[in-house]
């Protein structure tokens, strides 16, 4: 099991509660698809994973971790075997696209020579080996949503959490970017991706995970 | 293991160049503190190099406390020398030179009108007298208190006369300088701590998105301190540079008018400027502080960034 949530909500300040009672699995090697009207509470359940927000109540347990457990100091630690993608790619403006895909791999403590085998081939596989000198800014959204991709699975983390990782590019792109994921699940990567775009899904054989309201149906 | 180290070397080797040529890239922001920070060490260290020189002039000035050992009447012209040889021999003694009853009679003499007066007295009255300048190593109150003490001990001595009380003077006001040398550091030590905490505030301030991307993909606080560390480096290390060179500058200005007073008075003063030895510890100490700054201030600052989605 890769994933389990067993009865979580999550309540804001305020009152809001993002998500309700939710029930569900993500099996190792399992790639699936979170959809749902945006504030159905699909970047909630992804914050949850990834230890950005913290259950109002409930159990959630990520790869082996207790996640209401989790020590502070162990979160570095804990994230750092995740991947994460977002919808913004959170790149890093003043650093070489080999630089960005690099820092997982760094913050790890990996000698250089390794690091840059490593970016090597993750560049490859989005297909960008020949920008990696290019700064971020002077890539298309697309190939900046790629080195996103390629910086969150450099490291081999064995969970990959995508949010909305199309929302900003047209159809084309999109279903280029996907066949990226399941290449990625070949290798037996788990992945969970929450996107809104149903007609890009609806093609693809894996499950679908629907939020509505807060809950899981 | 041994590869683990060298990695995690030559990652601080990558931190320190990356943060040194973030600094470089805005010269003028980065000159400014600098030269702060460096005005800030340069007070201090120009009241260490004075109260040197005050030191180095008063251990000069010290000859003039002497102690003056009044032998015991008659003594014969041999158990003069012989008590002369003793006092020689005694520890922390500099040099002692005996002055017998008829030397001391002559000198007396040349003095105007003391002839006259003289002639009244039917013998010498004068003892024979030991003058003891205390060795180099005897240079506090305390210390020359001793001395005066053991050489009073002495069998032979009739008096001793201890010239003291401008010494006691002299060292109470250069322990007054140093005292204040002090309070000066250690106020202009904490200004360099929060000159560099400050100027780091703001870079921390200015790289948010990057610490709560880093943050995000699993970076632990001490990765991302640690080019904010080096930059605390760098600034301790540049402001102490500068601040050896205004303290240099100065002192060298500041030289050529001492000469020019001294040479009026027919005296010298050679003004020491700041050793390398003590050059170094100034570099060591501003790095130190720097490192400090940065810690304190990027470390809390730290605490409140949290990763967004």
């Amino acid at each position: 099991m890769m994933i389990k949530f067993n009865q979580v909500s999550k309540r804001y300040p305020g009152g809001f509660e993002a998500l309700s009672q939710v029930d569900f699995e993500l099996e190792r090697g399992e790639l699936a698809f979170l959809t749902g009207h945006s504030g159905a509470g699909k970047s909630t359940l992804l914050k949850l994973i990834a230890k950005l927000e913290t259950p109002s109540s409930g159990q959630l347990l990520v790869n082996g971790v207790h996640l209401n457990q989790l020590h502070k100091k162990a979160i570095p630690a804990y994230r750092s075997g995740l991947g994460i993608t977002f919808q913004s790619p959170n790149l890093l403006h003043d650093r070489s696209v080999f630089d960005n895909v690099a820092l997982p791999l760094q913050i790890q403590g990996m000698a250089p020579v390794m690091v840059g085998k490593r970016v090597h081939a993750a560049l490859d596989m989005v297909g960008l080996l020949s920008k990696e000198k290019m700064l971020p800014q002077h890539l298309s959204g697309g190939e900046q949503q790629r080195v996103g991709l390629a910086r969150a699975v450099v490291h081999k983390p064995a969970l990959l959490l995508a949010d909305e990782p199309t929302g900003n590019l047209d159809p084309g792109l999109s279903s280029e970017i996907m066949k990226i994921f399941e290449q990625f699940n070949q290798v037996g990567v788990s992945i969970l991706i929450a996107t809104h775009d149903l007609a890009l899904i609806a093609g693809m054989r894996h499950r679908i995970i629907m939020l509505k309201r807060g809950r899981v149906c | 293991m041994l590869n683990a180290l060298r990695a995690q070397a030559s990652y601080h080797v990558q931190a320190a160049i990356n943060s040194f040529n973030a600094l470089c890239q805005r010269p003028l922001a980065t000159m400014m503190t600098v030269i702060v920070i460096a005005i800030a060490l340069t007070l201090p260290t120009l009241f260490w190099v004075c109260t040197d020189n005050l030191k180095q002039m008063t251990i000069d000035w010290q000859k003039g406390g002497h102690i003056s050992l009044y032998l015991k009447t008659p003594m014969t012209a041999a158990e003069e020398k012989a008590m002369l040889e003793q006092v020689r021999a005694m520890d922390g003694v500099g040099k002692a030179v005996l002055k017998s009853r008829d030397e001391g009679l002559v000198e007396l003499q040349k003095q105007e009108g003391m002839q006259d007066i003289m002639m009244y007295l039917p013998e010498n009255p004068l003892p024979a007298v030991i003058d003891v300048m205390p060795a180099p190593g005897v240079n506090d109150p305390l210390k020359m208190k001793q001395l005066f003490e053991r050489l009073k001990a002495l069998g032979q001595t009739e008096q001793a006369k201890l010239d003291m009380e401008w010494i006691s003077r002299l060292h109470a006001i250069t322990g007054f300088v140093a005292r204040i040398a002090h309070a000066v550091m250690a106020l202009l030590a904490s200004a360099v701590v929060l000159i560099v905490g400050n100027t780091l505030r703001l870079a921390i301030h200015n790289r948010r998105e990057e610490i709560q991307v880093l943050k995000l993909i699993g970076a632990t606080d001490a990765f991302i301190l640690r080019p904010f560390l080096y930059s605390g480096v760098w600034y301790g290390l540049a402001g102490a540079v500068f601040a050896v060179l205004f303290v240099n500058i100065f002192m060298l200005s500041v030289g050529l008018a001492v000469d020019q007073l001294a040479l009026v008075y027919h005296m010298h003063y050679p003004l020491l400027g700041l050793s390398v030895k003590q050059a170094y510890m100034i570099v060591l100490v501003s790095i130190c502080l720097g490192w400090l700054g940065a810690k304190l201030s990027v470390k809390r600052q730290l605490g409140l960034i949290e990763p967004y989605t």
